[in-house]
């Protein structure tokens, strides 16, 4: 409970304390040297500006570049297919982190009978890492005949949907990897692992003979649209 | 014309620091017991202020207007520092009292310089209870609508922050209580 007496002394020192507190001079001449004044709006000139730069955004994507990706980063290669990455990426061994999980959650859904593939290393797939743990791993899968059973042995049946990618049809599918795959022991417990949400997607390709061989593209931090440009990109030069 | 309104603008704005900047730095060092981080407040502040001038010129008590950001700024940030662990208080120079006959021995300065520590010792939210209440001179209820709490929450913080403060409090002069820094834009709040 406060009393009169306490509330007076407490005002008493809080004064006696201000008092003593003394702006020194070389904070005081930063503080009102420094231009903290609000910039006036123009708003008839932010007006116009807006205006062009919506002009800037819109026409480009009118007359079609906005199907590339916004920004070029390396060029991943695949037999004669060039696939533009966005920026921020760097090409690295598949094996590698963070793109070891990806890539081996790209090895197919229902194994190929005349599958030859080795481990994700040793593929033929291609891949690119971001400084911020993402990762875009491709590859053309081994060359299957199509039956009414199984017309895409590669591609997944489950989860998927079906995609136009350039003049191709595809199927891409989204799913939760996990990584590490189980619990993780460690100094300080168990801890559960990562999840981590994977882009697949799945392009049926003409490989002669009445043969077909499946673009397989996957990444774990790009939107649906995002991998779809990138293929219909590469796939078109 | 919009030149014209513009440099008066401008003119107010910087006679509003000129007339805030040792009340705000003051508040400030009362909040946070350093100096370095009294400025960064009143900086942060003046810069908060600028984006709404136009609406804060044109209230009665511009400066109170600011010492209610920088208040909020104190116990934001001093909040954030708590959560990460950090000492908000300045590492004390100076020994607390072993007990009152000791503190009663202590000089004007030493008094002072207790309280000062005594009160960067107390959580950030009681300390701006005190601050307002019993520096700025401000109601309850002008407290509770500056902090977002109950004036309940602003009766038992100032209680529980007395209490804490009672042992290093200078006896009270014979003139009284001091005039407050505010006595002029604040002497219109009655219900105290």
């Amino acid at each position: 409970m406060l009393t009169d007496e306490l509330e007076t002394r407490l005002r008493e020192a809080f004064s006696q304390a201000a008092a003593d507190i003394e702006v020194p001079g070389q904070a005081r001449r930063r503080l009102l040297s420094r231009d903290y004044h609000p910039r006036t709006v123009n708003r008839k000139l932010t007006a116009v500006l807006a205006a062009a730069a919506a002009v800037a955004i819109a026409v480009p994507l009118a007359i079609g570049w906005g199907s590339r990706p916004a920004a070029a980063g390396p060029v991943l290669r695949l037999a004669s297919y060039s696939f533009q990455l966005p920026a921020g990426y760097q090409l690295t061994a598949a094996a590698a982190a963070p793109c070891h999980v990806t890539v081996t959650a790209l090895l197919p859904w229902d194994p190929n009978a005349n599958d030859r593939r080795g481990p994700p290393g040793q593929t033929a797939m291609q891949a690119a890492a971001s400084a911020a743990g993402g990762c875009i791993a491709a590859m053309l899968a081994p060359p299957y005949t199509p039956t009414a059973a199984v017309p895409d042995p590669e591609a997944p049946v489950d989860g998927a949907h079906p995609v136009q990618v350039g003049r191709y049809h595809g199927v891409i599918v989204h799913s939760l990897t996990h990584y590490p795959p189980a619990l993780v022991f460690s100094v300080t417990g168990i801890r559960a692992a990562k999840h981590q949400l994977f882009t697949e997607l799945f392009v049926p390709l003409p490989a002669g003979g009445g043969e077909m061989r499946d673009l397989v593209i996957g990444a774990s931090q790009l939107s649906e649209s995002e991998l779809i440009k990138i293929a219909a990109t590469g796939l078109a030069a | 014309m919009k030149l014209v309104r513009g440099g008066l603008r401008r003119r107010q704005f910087e006679a509003f620091i000129a007339d805030a900047t040792d009340v705000l730095f003051r508040a400030g060092h009362l909040m946070t017991g350093d100096a370095g981080s009294a400025e960064d407040l009143v900086q942060e502040t003046f810069i908060r202020v600028a984006r709404r001038w136009d609406r804060v010129r044109v209230m009665d008590h511009p400066v109170a207007y600011a010492r209610r950001v920088l208040v909020n700024l104190a116990v934001t940030e001093a909040e954030r520092r708590s959560r990460q662990r950090a000492e908000l208080a300045p590492q004390p120079t100076w020994s607390e009292p072993a007990d009152q006959a000791a503190a009663g021995a202590l000089s004007e300065v030493e008094v002072k310089a207790e309280f000062r520590w005594a009160l960067a010792k107390l959580p950030p939210r009681e300390r701006a209870v005190l601050v307002l209440r019993y520096w700025a001179d401000l109601p309850t209820a002008e407290v509770a609508a500056i902090l977002g709490c109950s004036a309940g929450t602003v009766k038992s913080s100032a209680s529980r922050g007395a209490a804490r403060l009672a042992r290093v409090l200078p006896q009270p002069s014979p003139a009284g209580n001091p005039a407050s820094p505010y006595e002029e834009s604040e002497s219109t709040h009655a219900d105290r």
